[in-house]
């Protein structure tokens, strides 16, 4: 029989037991008593042992079946759960991971197990207690067997029987290929694109029943939009189910004690920004681990607890998901950061003295800007902040820093749950027509030409009493000047490199919804563009990255 | 023949005879209206609409500093896969076989694979894999 059409399936489900496998086993070190989780453990490696097995991946099934094993030593008591089992089973689902990475390369299963199921397999407790038995029971009914392979773990309340369970899902839902999801929604940009097309020519065409067919195709279309992206949001959890892992990997790197937990995994966001978030949330919790929290004497010497605290939180508000990251470490200090940033020629004394609080700590988001004493494999380097602001501002969102010094720092990130379809603001400036998402636009105006005035080297003028340097977007475009008409100009206010900016513009042509055009080769290696779309008059426009712009 | 028979895009570009293998093409047009890329390279025409697609488009004749794209030429717009790229070029095109193909040989120039002597003289293959990454050397600055 020819499996290869069930390869892509085996991988997605091992991959998804793998990460179940990892979250469980940083979850039952702070908690080794948790039954319901042990037991999970359990069932996830017997789950990949019998896809393995039905796969004919001898090496995965085996290794699977050992991890199986070692659990069932914990489960029966002969063994307790403790770091050294840990460290051994998340090298087993290291190992598996690899192999099952090595099915999907196509190149066989080439990582060799021997030893490590000899390891596991001679697995003893160590004399320090770590691991000794806990005599508990084995024959917890609720654990006794284990589910079949490729069926999903679920709540032992449940009383249907398992079969009727698995079939009565399995009707309701289905898999489907990620490409497909993609082609939905361009579809649907596309629709609307056409839509707006029809609007702007029946201005043309006088009658009501066209306007009513016209209305009726833009409710369609709107509830077409919200039901494909719907089908497109994912659970944050599909990502930060193996946040616990890393951080603990970390933690232990540091020889550093910490608590890490994780708030609103169910919060969904569209697919391509939770592919997207999943690498600059990591070097944010890098950052916090190595950077943030401080070893345990010296924790305790400044009254806190020897242990540090991390903590991952996500919530809906309104229209944007803000996820927060905090650490109750070091925290940092922005006339330490502002006297860094001078020192490597970032800006100038005078320019500083006029950055808030805020725009201190956002100075460390600026590339190249480290203000480590040491360079660790850990973080340090000064290329990681400055990618994780691009990334997010290039998702449509924001990044904000709130730190004490020797009390802890928070980063904030506010982001769209859904990308693709944005509202934008249409600027005209020299033969350009651009847009910026509404998002990075902190504010509109026509600026009357008396406000402006020169502060050292700069136009500025005083938004909230606070100067506000001046940039003409046909410079920064590499045109000409355009000439003032009348007496004020436009401007939009944005921040770029934790500053803000006033930008001057030709003209506002008003607010729209595009659908956003990956830019794709050559052009995604340019400066300060995140995006193109198409207007409904088919005239191409390209979305301004303002950050990157200057 | 040391080749493998392949088909070819022959086109001109200032008078010179160019190729790319037809698998990287999606589609030969004629000029559709460009909307201009902030900060790019003067070498790009713009950006058009090309079925929904946003593709740039790449004045060939001024890359190679040979002159400017002229009117009657085409727009060769790559495949999806490959890039967001139209190459205008010069009004000639035709698609070979690499039957045709007399002789071959090495060229010095790093964007053209190789140069095929043909019946009717030379043409030089343009690798568009470099091409696209001399572009994004340009682009990134």
């Amino acid at each position: 029989m020819d499996m290869s059409q069930y390869r892509d399936l085996f991988i997605s489900e091992s991959r998804e037991y793998l990460r179940t496998i990892n979250s469980l086993i940083v979850d039952l070190e702070n908690d080794a008593g948790d039954r319901e989780k042990i037991d999970s453990l359990f069932r996830a490696a017997h789950s990949i042992k019998g896809m393995a097995a039905s796969m004919e991946y001898r090496d995965i099934s085996e290794l699977a079946h050992k991890l199986e094993d070692l659990m069932s030593r914990v489960r029966s008591g002969d063994i307790g759960f403790g770091r050294s089992v840990a460290d051994l089973l998340l090298e087993g689902a290291d190992l598996l991971e690899a192999m099952i990475a090595d099915v999907a390369a196509g190149s066989g299963e080439k990582h060799d197990c021997t030893s490590l199921i000899a390891r596991i397999v001679g697995y003893e407790p160590g004399g320090d207690g770590d691991g000794a038995p806990t005599g508990s029971s084995a024959e917890s009914a609720a654990t006794e067997e284990p589910q079949p392979a490729a069926t999903t773990v679920r709540p032992e309340t449940e009383t249907r029987p398992e079969s009727d369970r698995g079939r009565a899902e399995s009707w309701q839902t289905v898999r489907v290929k990620t490409m497909v999801l993609d082609h939905l929604i361009n579809i649907t940009g596309e629709l609307i694109t056409n839509k707006q097309r029809l609007l702007n020519l029946s201005r043309d065409v006088a009658g009501a029943p066209l306007h009513e067919a016209l209305t009726e195709l833009s409710r369609l279309l709107r509830v077409l939009h919200n039901e494909v992206m719907n089908v497109r949001l994912m659970p944050l959890a599909a990502i930060t189910d193996r946040f616990p892992r890393v951080v603990r990997d970390l933690a232990k790197k540091e020889g550093k004690e910490l608590d890490f937990t994780i708030e609103g995994k169910d919060i969904e966001l569209d697919r391509g920004i939770i592919e997207e978030l999943s690498d600059p949330l990591v070097h944010i919790l890098r950052n916090a681990v190595d950077h943030g929290i401080e070893p345990a004497e010296q924790r305790q010497s400044s009254g806190k607890t020897a242990k540090g605290l991390i903590s991952l939180r996500a919530r809906r508000e309104k229209d944007q998901i803000i996820i927060v990251v905090e650490d109750d470490g070091r925290g940092m200090d922005p006339e330490h950061i502002t006297a860094k940033a001078i020192e490597k020629g970032f800006l100038t004394p005078e320019t500083a003295e006029q950055l808030s609080r805020q725009e201190a700590l956002l100075l460390t988001c600026l590339p190249g800007f480290s203000t480590a004493g040491a360079v660790t494999d850990v973080s340090g380097r000064g290329v990681g902040m400055d990618a994780v602001r691009a990334t997010i501002q290039a998702l449509c969102g924001t990044l904000a820093i709130e730190s004490e010094p020797g009390k802890g720092s928070r980063i904030i990130l506010k982001l769209p749950p859904t990308v693709a379809i944005i509202n934008v603001l249409l600027i005209t400036t020299g033969c350009f027509t651009v847009a910026v998402p509404v998002n990075n636009v902190i504010r509109t105006l026509e600026l009357k030409q008396e406000l402006i005035t020169n502060h050292g080297t700069e136009r500025v003028f005083y938004l909230d009493d606070e100067p506000v340097p001046l940039v003409s977007l046909n410079r920064v475009f590499g045109r000409p000047l355009a000439p003032v008409k009348g007496e004020s100009i436009p401007v939009f206010v944005s921040e770029v490199k934790g500053r803000k900016v006033g930008l001057v513009v030709d003209g506002f042509l008003g607010h729209q919804e595009v659908f956003l055009k990956p830019l794709g080769r050559p052009l995604d290696k340019a400066h300060g563009l995140a995006g193109s779309a198409i207007l409904g008059d088919g005239e191409v426009i390209f979305i301004l990255d303002v950050a990157n712009l200057l | 023949m040391s080749i493998e028979t392949q088909r070819l895009l022959v086109f001109d570009v200032s008078g010179l005879r160019y190729a790319v293998n037809l698998e990287d093409v999606a589609e030969i047009l004629e000029p559709s209206p460009t909307f201009p890329v902030p900060r790019v390279s003067p070498v790009f025409l713009g950006a058009t609409n090309f079925h929904g697609r946003v593709v740039v488009v790449l004045d060939l004749a001024a890359f190679f500093d040979t002159g400017a794209f002229t009117e009657g030429g085409k727009y060769v717009v790559l495949d999806r896969e490959l890039a967001n790229l139209a190459l205008a070029i010069g009004a000639n095109v035709n698609i070979v076989t690499s039957d045709v193909i007399l002789e071959e040989e090495e060229s010095s120039d790093p964007l053209v694979g190789k140069i095929f002597v043909m019946a009717d003289g030379e043409v030089n293959l343009l690798e568009t894999e470099r091409l696209l990454l001399h572009l994004e050397e340009l682009l990134h600055g």
